[in-house]
């Protein structure tokens, strides 16, 4: 496993959507963990902006976007000082979904926060998704209120309390230690975690699956929970089976996690960023906040 | 109305009325005024404005002429609008695939050689292609300088405009040409047109900026890097794979010209094979650029398909606002603009009536408009594509006029051309100081280009 990483820089990048203060709020809690910094980052769409027809770039309504966002900014600066963190802005016109993942590195960041604020839909959109294909640093797919169905019924999540109780999806992969090197670095954040591990199709079918059962629990436990509970936390382990995305979501609720914590093990370019078709499952249709952490720290 | 689809866009010509250019005249000051009166309305609303007068444009004439109409208006769209639209999508997509990056030294003379490398490309990869691929090198380069504007303004004279004017892949209104029949090749006619000013405003350039160059002091930390200095990036093109795609487009543009597979009927409209062909491959080579280009280099290029979806909105509504006109004057003496048969009648005056139009009101309509009134000029009545082959063997030089005015002159205004406002876009973002509509004209265009265009006119055009 890789030397435990910090979180002590966050880049929080917006679209000043509703509710976005209130996800912001939720990050508060990782002073106990280390955190020193919150960055928020607003990119005002160049399109919005830029390519005037026949005209050319509308500097006063850019002007006027970038004071909006100031404005705002500075109020949420005085809450995130009142929790003494220290914080900066970042006000740019260019492409949010392009842009953002050189921002979070330029501005070394440990962490990047995206979501929108809305309360309905899928915890993921495109833009969203294009973030994650772009990044190189772990990236929280936050949203506030989450709209999901549940054996037939709307329900809407209030996701407050994030940090406290998180269910990391365990596979084995170095993208799975990562993750659990990050879950550990949260460690004054988080009480008690829990590690799912979805048994894939061959085990199913194996002549005995109880014993597989148990020799996965135990694996689990060794790998992952005591490396949890030498940190300090409280650590329990979960073996599902079916398919993985709607598994880990469908623990996490029976668990009452606050988020789930995966590795990004996408394999469609090794030499780049990537998602796994798992882990941009689990940003389409999960209620829950959910960080990705891809293997390598491209820092 | 029972509707019988017509081509006879000759005999419908001589019949329109005079108000039945209104649209076109409308759109044509709404792109003129509104990006300068209502920035941030036209910004918004473009769309809706390009699609009522392209509506108003349609529906009476239609109504009143039925099939007819409706018939020269397919074919517009058919044979005009869509080949124009997919090869400068193609272009555009292309051209984004391929990134350079270092960071050359911004000076008089690596300035004056970007410069000319963007003025040759833009005859073969279109002088948006040219522009898109160039223009954050350039401004990167030139990040230290505290004059920046030059650099910019003589960009979009050379690479944006002048650049184009060698090949239908250059400018759009030559490939509005070359689909109306003129040869691939031909446009090479005016290599000397393109030479003289080329030359003339490289050397302006130069001159100019080695001044303003020595009167800069390069600010402490933000010099120009020298070889072998930390933190030196060298000069590397990446995407080169694109450059591949271009040439099979080409080919394909040039293939078709040679090429005669026969004729097929769609919507009524009459469409060579080959020029089907053409443009599936050509659009083919968008498509490999899009999946074998590495998204980095999209996104370091700040590639958007924005800019595009609005040229293709606004391209619409005046292709469709402009049929009746060019209806008008293919009829020759016979429709209402006769007159200006009558009027403008040498190769000067097709100069500088296609330049004026188009410094103001796009040049690729403007070429339009006064290709047709040559061929009404001469050849009044008869079908587009022999008329073109007529005009090229009998008066070329109505031609080279029309080319050269409606090309040079997309230069004069920052609506000349639809490059000039992304490059402007791009430098105003990024902090370059532009001047304003008028600033840009009295400052820039009447003191450089008008002269330039009286010495064209002198050399090339004065009989």
């Amino acid at each position: 496993m890789d030397g435990v990483p910090k979180i002590e820089r966050i880049l929080f990048a917006t679209r000043l959507g509703e509710m976005a203060f209130n996800s912001l709020e939720t990050l508060f809690v990782l002073k106990a963990a280390g955190l020193r910094e919150i960055v928020l980052c607003h990119i005002i769409p160049r399109e919005d902006v830029g390519f005037v027809p026949f005209g050319g770039y509308l500097r006063k309504e850019a002007e006027r976007l970038r004071q909006e966002a100031g404005i705002k900014f500075e109020d949420w600066r005085q809450a995130i000082s009142g929790a003494g963190i220290e914080s900066r802005i970042v006000i740019e016109v260019g492409a949010p979904v392009q842009d953002v993942a050189g921002i979070a590195l330029r501005e070394q960041a440990d962490l990047l926060v995206i979501g929108r604020g809305g309360r309905i839909g899928p915890l993921a959109g495109s833009h969203t998704l294009g973030i994650l294909r772009r990044c190189r640093v772990p990236v929280l797919v936050h949203r506030y209120l989450a709209r999901f169905e549940a054996e037939g019924e709307i329900a809407v999540k209030e996701n407050r309390l994030v940090f406290e109780k998180p269910l990391l999806a365990a596979d084995w992969s170095p993208a799975s230690d990562r993750a659990l090197s990050f879950l550990v670095s949260m460690a004054g954040a988080v009480e008690k975690a829990g590690v799912v591990h979805v048994i894939d199709e061959k085990a199913l079918l194996g002549p005995d699956l109880e014993n597989t059962r148990q020799q996965l629990l135990t694996r689990l436990r060794q790998r992952y929970c005591d490396t949890i509970e030498r940190a300090g936390m409280k650590a329990e382990a979960h073996i599902a089976a079916g398919q993985p995305a709607r598994e880990i979501i469908e623990t996490a609720r029976s668990i009452g996690a606050g988020m789930i914590i995966a590795g990004a093990t996408g394999k469609e370019k090794p030499e780049g960023p990537a998602l796994g078709s798992v882990s941009h499952r689990l940003c389409e249709i999960s209620e829950f906040p959910v960080l990705l952490v891809p293997a390598i720290d491209a820092r | 109305m029972p509707f019988s689809f017509s081509f006879s866009s000759e005999s419908l010509g001589a019949a329109l009325p005079v108000w039945s250019v209104i649209p076109f005249l409308g759109l044509l000051v709404s792109m003129a005024v509104m990006p300068l009166a209502a920035p941030k309305f036209w910004h918004d609303h473009f769309g809706k404005v390009s699609a009522l007068w392209g509506f108003l444009a349609f529906a009476p004439l239609v109504v009143l002429y039925g099939g007819q109409a409706l018939g020269s208006f397919l074919d517009m769209i058919i044979n005009e609008y869509l080949p124009f639209i997919i090869l400068l999508g193609a272009l555009y997509a292309i051209s984004g695939g391929i990134l350079i990056t270092g960071n050359q030294r911004g000076t008089p003379g690596s300035n004056t050689v970007m410069l000319l490398i963007g003025t040759l490309l833009a005859s073969f990869m279109g002088t948006t292609g040219a522009a898109m691929l160039l223009i954050r090198p350039l401004i990167r380069a030139n990040a230290h300088r505290q004059n920046r504007t030059l650099v910019v303004i003589f960009f979009i004279f050379l690479v944006a405009n002048i650049g184009g004017a060698l090949t239908p892949f250059g400018d759009p209104p030559l490939f509005l040409g070359f689909l109306s029949g003129v040869p691939f090749f031909w446009t090479f006619r005016l290599l000397p047109h393109m030479f003289l000013a080329a030359g003339a405003l490289l050397l302006v350039y130069y001159l100019l900026d080695r001044r303003i160059f020595k009167s800069e002091e390069c600010a402490e930390g933000k010099g120009p890097l020298r070889a072998g200095q930390a933190g030196q990036k060298p000069f590397r093109v990446r995407g080169a794979q694109n450059f591949v795609f271009l040439l099979v487009a080409i080919g394909a543009l040039i293939a078709a010209g040679q090429m005669s597979l026969g004729r097929v009927s769609f919507l009524g409209a009459q469409r060579d094979v080959s020029e089907i062909l053409r443009d599936i491959v050509v659009f083919l080579m968008a498509l490999c650029s899009m999946l074998f280009t590495a998204r980095e280099i999209r996104d370091e290029n700040g590639f958007t398909w924005f800019p595009l979806k609005e040229v293709a909105v606004i391209f619409a509504g005046l292709f469709v606002s402009m049929t009746p006109l060019l209806d008008i004057l293919q009829a020759g003496a016979a429709g209402h603009f006769g007159f200006l048969m009558r009027v403008v009648n040498r190769p000067s005056h097709y100069f500088w009536a296609a330049g004026t139009l188009s410094s103001f009101l796009d040049n690729a309509p403007a070429y339009l408009a006064f290709f047709k009134a040559a061929l009404g000029s001469f050849y009044a009545g008869m079908g587009g594509r022999r008329a073109a082959a007529l005009l090229i063997m009998q008066h070329p030089a109505y031609l080279e006029a029309v080319s050269a005015g409606s090309v040079f002159f997309g230069a004069f205004t920052y609506i000349g051309n639809a490059p000039n406002f992304m490059v402007r876009s791009i430098a105003e973002e990024s902090g370059v100081e532009m001047p304003g509509f008028l600033g840009y004209m009295l400052k820039f265009s009447l003191l450089i280009l008008l002269p330039l265009f009286i010495l064209e006119t002198l050399i090339f055009f004065s009989y």
